[in-house]
């Protein structure tokens, strides 16, 4: 009997023993969650792997061995015991652990098949800026990142060279699982990590929003254990990186005259010499207060962050001021089989903008007229044609540029915006194999604005011996205009939905994840007000149209306008299938489906494959005794990914109102109507194919890795806006061109070591080569496009096959004739292009002790810049200093420059200069306190520069040209029109968490 | 229990799949413009597309800075003006005849006609798919058609003969494209494209008398009538011209104002004199007409171009009211009592296109004037019908339209002509009204002119503008260039 029941409760224990589910969490050494560790029950050979949050259940006797393994962690081997098991694996010494979030899901660094960079906390936050994507720049290869140094302004981020050209060149951003079409002022310190999809075969999956690369920003999560408290703070200068130096008044005097053929037209002994530069710019200033509270617990984690980021720009006036809130939880239920995860953002921006163009103004502006004349009115370009000095009184008004200080001391704009953007997200475990994910992002956008002009003021200044009985009485009998106030506001709306199922088993060394699911995305639900009213009280409490003397009674009519966007719908069904045997084959395919609402009916849909696969070699036996390498896999991979953008909403022919004319005795408005531009309803899909071959490596005892893409891209049926004859559209259309080609090759290398404890040191480079080629022009009016105008008259640009799209076309200088004018060549020539041929990243860190250092170099070559700015000088503007160094006189015929003249310039290679750069980003020197208090975990002080150096050859402003016209390659771009400078910042700043 | 979860797993998937995600989403409407078919189902949406039309005069690329250059500045009535140091882009090369086919002005005044007559080529198009009263329909269509005849009219004076687009031609209609857009007719090709286009108005045209008074400033039968014997004029076809100008006379709409120089003010816009001006109102002005012509210093009106020269202010008999009327002289007390300072950059500025900041309508804005533009005018009819039938052998009546502009100058009647003295007389009216230089060049006197004005003008070369040089690139080389370019 006691044996029985001896065996009985042996039998319920091993009863029970077997039915045992065994469930746990396996983390990294950093206690943060490890999902795909496999997970193999050594007797019975059951394996499962763990969940994105690192969790998994397994059913398993008490004591049974299970065996944890996954690449690049060392294998660690557990008794099963009774309760959760927390397992943490060590890491091998490599990073090939790291998750890589894909699209629609997530992957091993070790297993992706695709061109994938990671960027990882450690490298964003040692280096403050304002934004993320700043601080990565110079660390991904084939990633270029342009500055924008305006207040409050994002930089571009340009990912294997120009992909698409309408609709902007930007990549998605995928904020945890949610679309963004930026990072809207994300403090660089919530980011855990950066991932950057750069070939097709990774991208096709996410369809068109994906044609300029996704960029896949995941957030920090509340970690469990203790409450962590995170300080980071920063304060800064900005000067202006690099000047161009001006002509002084003695200069210009000395070029007008001569280009005049009058040697005293201005007198050289003129009483001002303006710096103009110097007088609408102020040192500026950034600083920068960030505070998150995180943690975790069973079933919930936690974070919460705010920033106050604020900024004066280098033009004298210019604010910027955001304030974040971020709210960001997740929670687990039904025994961790749903889980909720919500993310919530609010920004609040006030700006107050000044124009731009008043560097352009500064530019042109003579030195020789004041800010001020000595009576204190505003300066004006008024020359006394007897003594020719600048004169209040003179009459020769000798050229149209306004008073840049005038400008803006006059300009009174002030803008708020309110951001709310989030997501709400829910992952169901519906089986041990599938799960459902649904996931609703939205960004709300609400502006307000508004722009009060002085009228009578500017008047003045313009006009500076006239007074304000001058003014008033050129109204005459009419009411007089004081001032003119601008009331704007608009709000716009998008929002993503995407719904996907995902199921995933490992059968024995099987390892397969399929995905399928859609998407459906609303953009450009945009909709703004303004109007406009005259006469308020001239203090700014007062600025309201109710207060306005000018309103509806004494000036009946249309005063407001309101716009309202036609919004763009896209919707999505997409599948892939990704196998991997035994952890060194892995194969990937997937298809998209996708329609978007802007083309006409049967041109709507297009269908994009991609399909890819990697071989882990060092995986292999043969490999296992070999020291030298530690690492390699080769990838291949070939992607189709459409691009459906084009400046209207809808390719539908359609009437425009606003044609308006008057007619009647009292010439009464009448409405009119007119098409704006002709359609061609056979617009359609842009398809970019690329081949992507890679290898990724480790070698020397993991202390050297790399990665080589080479890569072949072909966008067909590139959609651009062509000039067809006036006579068929007076605007723009947009039309399927022709066929653009970018290969290119792509390296980065990191040498990583650790000499002893107190020193490590890590030198990262990062080399791109690109090569764009126009192959083919399929539509008659886009083969003989002319582009790239000045607005006087003069061209740079021309599609030409053969050559990159976009390059200069411009006269060849061929010497200079007996009057020392430029001769040229009979044709245009090619000038070579505005697109870099390669790019370089170098990036260097050394830690010793509690000490750090790092420095970043970002560099560019190939490419060429038209300097337009100079070529669209006008009569009577200044010049530039250098100008009269060299230049023609009888006696001196080979000076390098014409000799002085005020006709428009010619377009020619004179302007062309070599666009290469080299720039310093970022050197950063960080000491991280010994610990002095026991409640303080970390704290670290820090000095920055940003962009402190830059080496080029390049005369203007800047060589980072994004150019106008939408940065359009056969518009505006790579030709510097505005003076725009460039800054360089020091900061000083300080870490602290508990 | 498997079939339990397979059939929940069908209904999670299904619902993800279809909910929102109806392939319809992708078909609505536009928010920001209209569609085609909900414009053309409001009839009263016609005449809209016709105003559309005349609202393109306004545009700076119609009959603002390139041609004031062009029409303007080449000739001896006019210099540059401005300052030495501001050459207007390319207007010092249009003062010294020395341009070239890469000079925006020649661009802008292509593309502003061009798109001007594509945009009647389109409200022809649309016109006739309205279901509106025929009447009113046959007017619309004379309208259009009168100001397609009046584009075309000075791309003929301008660049000779051009292509005739009269249709809406679709995008990818290669062969139009090819064998219309892009091929230049000849210039009696385009002169015939012109007179049928106008006859064509001038049968559906009513008599301005005939508009109401809200619809004052449309092109009437006499507006047709008009350009139509200028267009007669301009082929030596006297007889005919003779004609046409006598029906406008005979139509009883139009006469003389007292005042000449009332006839560029704001007090003669739509006056008796006028049978056709572009209508400025300040809201929607003619972009910088006057802007350009105004007078540049302290206080800045302009940017003073197109001033008027020596030559012309010599051109002028003694008494003649009309110099002191087309010649803003400063420093000086203008017409409106306003004061012409000392600190104005020139001497001499074109009173024609002078608005009156106390006098007219004026809210500051020099951009957007309200000073309608005059293109054709009674005195212009009588000058036609005095040149053409002075050519014709009726000197008498010739005689007799010349006193009638002489002596509301005036100066003293005559009793006969010369061809010289009516040409005397035409440029004397017409002064700054951009017509002289296309004069000078009709009548072979351009050389001459020139030369006296100090300018080389080259015989076989200069009668004709060159055809935009981006325009040649677009064509493929397909458009001709003109001789000597």
């Amino acid at each position: 009997m006691k044996s029985l029941i001896c065996f009985l409760s042996l039998f319920f224990v091993t009863l029970m023993a077997n039915s045992q589910t065994i469930s746990g969490t396996v983390t990294d050494d950093k206690n943060l969650p490890l999902p795909s560790v496999n997970i193999i029950v050594k007797s019975t050979g059951k394996a499962t792997t763990t969940d994105i949050d690192g969790k998994f259940s397994i059913e398993a006797a008490t004591g049974e061995t299970l065996e944890f393994s996954f690449i690049g962690y060392e294998t660690t081997t557990r008794k099963a015991g009774l309760g959760a098991m927390d397992v943490s694996l060590k890491t091998e010494a490599n990073n090939l652990n790291e998750v890589v979030v894909i699209g629609y899901g997530t992957k091993k660094l070790g297993s992706i098949t695709g061109s994938v960079t990671q960027i990882r906390a450690s490298d964003i936050i040692k280096t403050p800026s304002q934004s993320a994507i700043q601080a990565i720049q110079g660390k991904a290869a084939g990633v270029n990142i342009v500055t924008n140094d305006e207040p409050g302004a994002n930089p571009s981020i340009r990912i294997r060279g120009l992909g698409t050209i309408l609709g902007g060149r930007d990549p998605l951003y995928v904020v945890d699982g949610v679309e963004a079409t930026g990072l809207n002022g994300m403090s660089p310190n919530e980011i855990y990590s950066l991932d950057i999809l750069k070939d097709a075969s990774s991208l096709a999956i996410y369809g068109q929003k994906g044609a300029n690369g996704v960029i896949i920003v995941t957030t920090k999560k509340g970690k469990k254990g203790k409450m962590r408290v995170s300080y980071d703070s920063y304060y800064g200068q900005k000067f202006i990186q690099k000047k161009v130096d001006m002509a002084d008044s003695y200069r210009f005097a000395y070029y007008n005259n001569t280009a005049q053929g009058n040697a005293s037209y201005f007198s050289f002994d003129q009483p001002y010499n303006t710096d103009w530069l110097d007088e609408i710019t102020d040192t500026g200033e950034v600083m920068s207060n960030y505070l998150s509270i995180s943690g975790a617990s069973e079933n919930a984690t936690y974070y919460f962050s705010a920033t106050n980021y604020k900024e004066k720009g280098i033009l004298s006036g210019a604010q910027y001021e955001r304030n974040n809130v971020n709210s960001r939880n997740e929670f687990r239920l039904l025994d961790n089989k749903l889980k909720i995860s919500q993310n919530f953002n609010l920004v609040v921006a006030n700006n107050i903008t000044k124009p731009l163009s008043a560097f352009t103004n500064a530019y042109r502006q003579s030195p020789i007229v004041p800010v001020f004349f000595d009576n204190g009115r505003w300066g004006v370009p008024l020359r006394n044609p007897t003594t020719g000095l600048i004169d209040i009184n003179g009459g020769d008004r000798f050229n149209n540029v306004g008073n840049p200080a005038a400008q803006l001391f006059y300009n009174n704009d002030k803008n708020k915006d309110v951001t709310l953007f989030g997501s709400v997200s829910a992952e169901a475990k519906l089986t041990k194999d599938f799960t459902y994910t649904s996931n609703f992002g939205a960004k709300y956008n609400s502006y307000k604005g508004f722009s009060f002009t002085p009228d009578d003021q500017i008047y003045l200044s313009q006009n500076a011996t006239s007074t304000i009985e001058d003014y008033e009485a050129s109204f005459g009998t009419n009411e007089v205009k004081y001032n003119t106030l601008k009331q704007k506001r608009s709000d716009s709306y998008e929002y993503n939905w995407d719904n996907y199922l995902t199921f995933k088993r490992v059968f024995g060394k099987h390892d397969v994840t399929a995905v399928v699911g859609m998407s459906r995305t609303t953009k450009k639900k945009f909709e703004n007000l303004e109007g406009t009213r005259f006469n308020v009280p001239v203090d700014s409490n007062y600025w309201s149209f109710d207060l306005a003397s000018y309103n509806t009674e004494t000036a009946p009519g249309a005063v407001v306008t309101n716009h309202r966007d036609t919004p763009v719908v896209s919707l999505a069904y997409f599948g892939r299938l990704e196998y991997e045997y035994n952890g060194k084959y892995m194969l990937s395919a997937s298809i998209r489906r996708e329609g978007i609402s802007t083309f006409q009916q049967s041109k709507k849909w297009g269908v994009f494959p991609a399909v890819s696969g990697g071989w882990l070699i060092s995986e292999e036996k043969f490999m296992q005794n070999n020291k030298f390498i530690n690492f390699l896999k080769i990838r291949v991979g070939y992607g189709e990914i459409g691009n459906a953008n084009s400046l209207n909403s809808l390719n539908i022919p359609i009437f425009s109102p606003g044609a308006n004319y008057a007619f009647g005795s009292n010439q009464g408005i009448n409405p009119g109507s007119y098409q704006p531009y002709a359609v061609d309803p056979n617009l359609t899909w842009e398809t970019m194919q690329e081949v992507d071959l890679g290898i990724d490596f480790k070698v020397l005892r993991n202390r050297l890795s790399g990665t080589i893409d080479l890569y072949d891209r072909t966008s067909s049926d590139v959609i651009l806006p062509v000039d067809l004859p006036d006579v068929i559209s007076e605007g723009r259309t947009v039309v399927n061109t022709g066929d653009v080609s970018n290969k290119g090759i792509e390296a980065a290398l990191r040498w990583d070591t650790k000499i002893n404890d107190n020193w490590s040191y890590w030198v990262s480079g990062n080399y791109s080569y690109n090569k764009n080629e126009l192959l083919r022009a399929d539509n008659a009016y886009f083969a003989t496009l002319v582009g790239g105008g000045l607005g006087n008259g003069q061209t740079t640009k021309q599609v030409l096959v053969g050559e990159a799209l976009g390059s200069f076309y411009v006269y060849q200088v061929t010497g200079k004739n007996g009057d020392g004018a430029f001769t040229y060549s009979s044709e245009k020539v090619v000038a070579g292009s505005y697109l870099p041929t390669y790019t370089y990243g170098l990036s260097f860190g050394v830690a010793y002790k509690n000490f750090d250092f790092s420095a970043d170099a970002y560099g560019v070559g190939g490419n060429k810049i038209y300097n337009g700015k100079k070529a669209q000088r006008f009569g009577g503007e200044n010049i530039e200093f250098d100008y009269l160094d060299s230049f023609w006189t009888p006696v001196t015929p080979n000076g390098a420059n014409p000799a002085p003249f005020n006709e428009v310039p010619i377009a020619s290679t004179y302007y062309i200069e070599d666009g290469a750069y080299l720039r310093i980003n970022n050197i950063t020197l960080g000491y991280t306190l010994p610990k002095f208090y026991e409640k303080i975990d970390k704290a670290r002080i820090y000095i920055t520069a940003v962009n402190p150096f830059i080496f080029t050859k390049y005369t203007g402003y800047s060589p980072e040209v994004v150019g106008g016209d939408n940065a359009n390659p056969l518009g505006g771009a790579g030709i510097e029109l505005d003076a725009y400078p460039t800054n360089k910042t020091f900061l000083f700043g300080l870490n602290v968490s508990f | 229990m498997k079939n339990r979860v397979n059939k929940k797993l069908t209904i999670l998937l299904l619902s993800a799949l279809t909910f929102g995600s109806c392939e319809e989403d992708l078909n609505f409407k536009p928010n920001d413009v209209i569609e085609v078919d909900d414009f053309l189902s409001d009839p009263n949406n016609a005449i809209q597309l016709v105003n559309g039309v005349y609202s393109k005069q306004l545009d700076y690329n119609m009959y603002s800075f390139s041609w004031i250059g062009i029409t303007s500045i080449t000739s001896d009535d006019a210099d540059k003006g401005s300052t030495p140091t501001d050459t207007g882009t390319d207007k010092g090369k249009m003062d010294n005849l020395t341009f070239s086919k890469t000079d925006i002005s020649f661009s802008d005044v292509w593309e502003g006609r061009y798109q001007a007559i594509g945009r009647a080529n389109t409200a022809l198009f649309y016109l006739d798919q309205f279901a509106i009263d025929q009447t009113l329909k046959d007017r619309y269509i004379g309208e259009v058609k009168f100001l397609r005849a009046l584009f075309y009219f000075d791309l003929v004076r301008c660049f000779g003969g051009v292509p005739l687009v009269t249709t809406k031609i679709d995008i990818n209609d290669s062969d139009a494209i090819d064998n219309i857009v892009y091929v230049r007719k000849t210039k009696q090709e385009t002169y015939a494209q012109i007179e049928a286009d106008l006859l064509d108005a001038i049968n559906r045209l009513p008599l301005r008398g005939a508009y109401g008074s809200n619809e004052l400033g449309r092109a009437s039968k006499g507006a047709a009538q008009a350009l139509l014997a200028k267009a007669y004029l301009y082929q030596e076809k006297w007889q005919e011209a003779f004609d046409m100008s006598g029906l406008v006379m005979s139509s009883g709409q139009y006469s003389l104002l007292p005042n000449y120089a009332n006839v560029w003010r704001e007090v003669g816009e739509n006056g008796t004199e006028s049978i056709y001006e572009v209508q400025a109102t300040l809201t929607k002005g003619l972009v910088d007409y006057t802007n350009v012509q105004g007078p540049r210093g302290t206080p800045d009106l302009g940017w003073g171009f197109n001033t008027p020269s020596l030559n012309l202010v010599n051109s002028y008999e003694a008494g003649d009211l009309r110099k002191n009327a087309t010649i803003l002289f400063a420093p000086g007390v203008l017409w409106d009592g306003f004061i012409a300072p000392t600190t104005w950059n020139n001497p001499r500025y074109n009173y024609k296109a002078y608005q009156s900041s106390v006098a007219e309508s004026w809210n500051g804005d020099k951009g957007n004037t309200a000073k309608n533009l005059r293109i054709l005018k009674y005195s212009d009819i009588l000058l036609i019908r005095a040149e053409a039938g002075f050519h014709i052998g009726m000197t008498s009546e010739a005689a007799d339209r010349i006193s009638d502009i002489r002596v509301r100058a005036g100066l003293s009647a005559v009793t006969s002509v010369t061809l010289e003295s009516i040409l005397k007389e035409r440029r004397a009216e017409m002064a700054m009204e951009h017509d002289r230089w296309f004069d000078l060049v009709r009548t072979g006197r351009a050389q001459a002119a020139m030369a006296a004005d100090g300018k080389t003008f080259l015989i076989g070369i200069h009668e004709v503008f060159p055809i935009p040089q981006d325009q040649i690139i677009a064509s493929d080389g397909k458009l001709a260039q003109n001789t000597g370019y």
